[in-house]
């Protein structure tokens, strides 16, 4: 996640207009779940991974492991469309008659056609994550008319994840240090501590953000910039 | 212009934080409050900034006593505010530009207006080329110029900068020390708190010292940071420039290069 926000931030792709580089892919989003063809599916993969590796100039090790990382998911939903317990009057391709299981010919074309689908949609969300940031992705929202408050939490939710994952990231080196994570029993103890810990620090924080906030003459709006929002 | 008139402030477990504490802006341009930890300085600030109301006592700005509704207490806040020690608690937007702009934005000033005061307080603090950075890709150095852009664009009489140079490099420091000598030659009020009192000492003309809640002295700076029983009663110690001079029975200088050409002189 960290490195796809740094991408975005540098991503070659930024000379685009943030409306052609969010709406394209947001619309083919959209109608992607109606597509009955696989190779439709395989074509936006194809077409958007080059987008991404050749015109975007995002690594390929990167790209590759995003793109395996809900692969686990995708198998497990696959599985469970591509094994069916009746097979009715379809075409049996295989049969594991211990555990009642059948590959059908329907629900083998389903799961390619899953399988596309997923990996196409994938492809269009990573053209928008590695070319846009959370901010232009604000910007966005606002122009689109989302409810400020929605827009404005979405912002910094960013900003605190953050903020949490720096101090979450100091206090392991912490405990690391102090051989925190030596074995099971000792790291199971420390993490429970990081959780813990995380969670009160979490709360001081938003002490002192109440009163950086009312020292900033904090009205209940966190105003982003308006003409921002109508250019892009 | 800011005074705070026998401040006493107890927490809810009534530990007494301040007690009668009087502190004046009018006795200098930058005023130091120098105290070891737990003297009271920041919870002397979250007063004088009407963060918290003290047990009794008063807070005035420009003669006027504060009243703790929430129109006075802003209309306090467009004149005093605060640079906090960690830039980390005062730095809420991902982009450095929003983040200056949120003070004036508060106070709805137009769009013009905002983006003419949060440049100006950029380029003071030499942020120009940062100003579309996401704010957590910054460094601690450049975060803290961030918090303090963010307070220079409220336009404030009196900025209090709370350890203004702790956890920055000596380059960072000197800036710092720049920046806040620049605000004081436009007439700004300058108020710092640090544990640094060579800072103190170079920047400052006019010193408090806190110690466990008490006002144990105020003066001005050569004058306090010269009396070595206040000092150590504070749990505070000499400047090194005043140090030496005491050590060699010379004048006490101020900046460095008076030492050398003193030195220079008696040879």
């Amino acid at each position: 996640m960290l490195q796809i926000d740094r991408i975005a931030h540098s991503s070659c792709l930024k000379k685009y207009q943030l409306h052609l580089r969010v709406t394209l892919p947001l619309v083919l989003l959209v109608l992607m779940p109606f597509v009955t063809t696989f190779w439709i599916g395989l074509a936006t993969l194809i077409i958007t991974s080059a987008i991404n590796l050749w015109f975007g100039k995002v690594p390929i090790k990167l790209y590759l492991e995003s793109l395996l990382a809900p692969a686990f998911f995708v198998i497990t939903a696959v599985l469970g469309i591509l094994l069916v317990t009746n097979p009715g009057s379809d075409v049996v391709l295989w049969a594991s008659h211990g555990f009642s299981l059948y590959i059908t010919k329907a629900s083998l074309s389903t799961s390619i056609l899953t399988v596309s689908s997923a990996y196409g949609s994938l492809g269009l969300v990573y053209l928008i994550a590695f070319h846009t940031t959370i901010w232009e992705l604000g910007q966005y929202m606002l122009k689109a008319r989302l409810p400020k408050t929605f827009v404005e939490l979405f912002v910094l939710c960013y900003r605190f994840i953050f903020i949490l994952l720096e101090e979450g990231y100091e206090m392991v080196h912490a405990q690391n240090l102090r051989l925190g994570y030596r074995n099971l029993k000792i790291s199971m103890k420390s993490l429970s501590l990081l959780i813990s810990q995380l969670f009160i620090r979490t709360l001081m924080r938003v002490r002192y953000m109440e009163d950086s906030l009312e020292m900033r003459l904090y009205q209940g709006d966190f105003l982003m910039d308006p003409k921002e929002a109508k250019s892009c | 212009m800011l005074k705070a008139v026998e401040i006493t402030y107890q927490y809810e477990d009534g530990t007494t934080a301040l007690s009668d504490i009087s502190f004046d802006t009018q006795k200098g341009q930058v005023i130091g409050v120098i105290g070891s930890n737990g003297a009271g300085k920041s919870t002397l600030f979250k007063c004088l900034t009407g963060l918290v109301k003290p047990k009794s006592g008063n807070i005035y700005m420009e003669d006027v006593e504060l009243v703790y509704n929430k129109s006075s207490i802003q209309k306090l806040r467009q004149q005093v505010n605060m640079v906090f020690q960690d830039p980390e608690k005062q730095i809420f937007f991902p982009r450095v530009y929003d983040d200056v702009a949120f003070g004036p934005r508060n106070l709805k000033w137009n769009e013009a207006d905002v983006a003419f005061h949060v440049n100006l307080s950029i380029e003071k603090t030499g942020l120009e080329n940062l100003i579309e950075k996401p704010v957590h890709y910054l460094s601690f150095g450049q975060k803290k110029r961030v918090a303090i852009s963010g307070i220079l664009a409220m336009n404030c009489q009196v900025i209090i900068f709370d350890e203004p140079e702790a956890g920055l490099d000596p380059s960072m420091k000197k800036r710092m020390v720049s920046i806040m000598q620049e605000l004081a030659h436009q007439g700004k009020t300058i108020i710092i708190s640090s544990h640094n009192m060579d800072l103190i000492y170079e920047l400052t003309d006019y010193v408090y010292v806190l110690h466990k809640g008490k006002m144990l002295g105020e003066g001005s700076t050569q004058t306090v940071l010269a009396n070595e029983d206040l000092l150590l009663q504070a749990d505070l110690e000499m400047p090194w420039l005043v140090r030496v001079c005491k050590n060699l029975n010379m004048p006490i200088v101020k900046v460095e290069s008076e030492l050398y050409s003193h030195w220079e002189s008696v040879k």
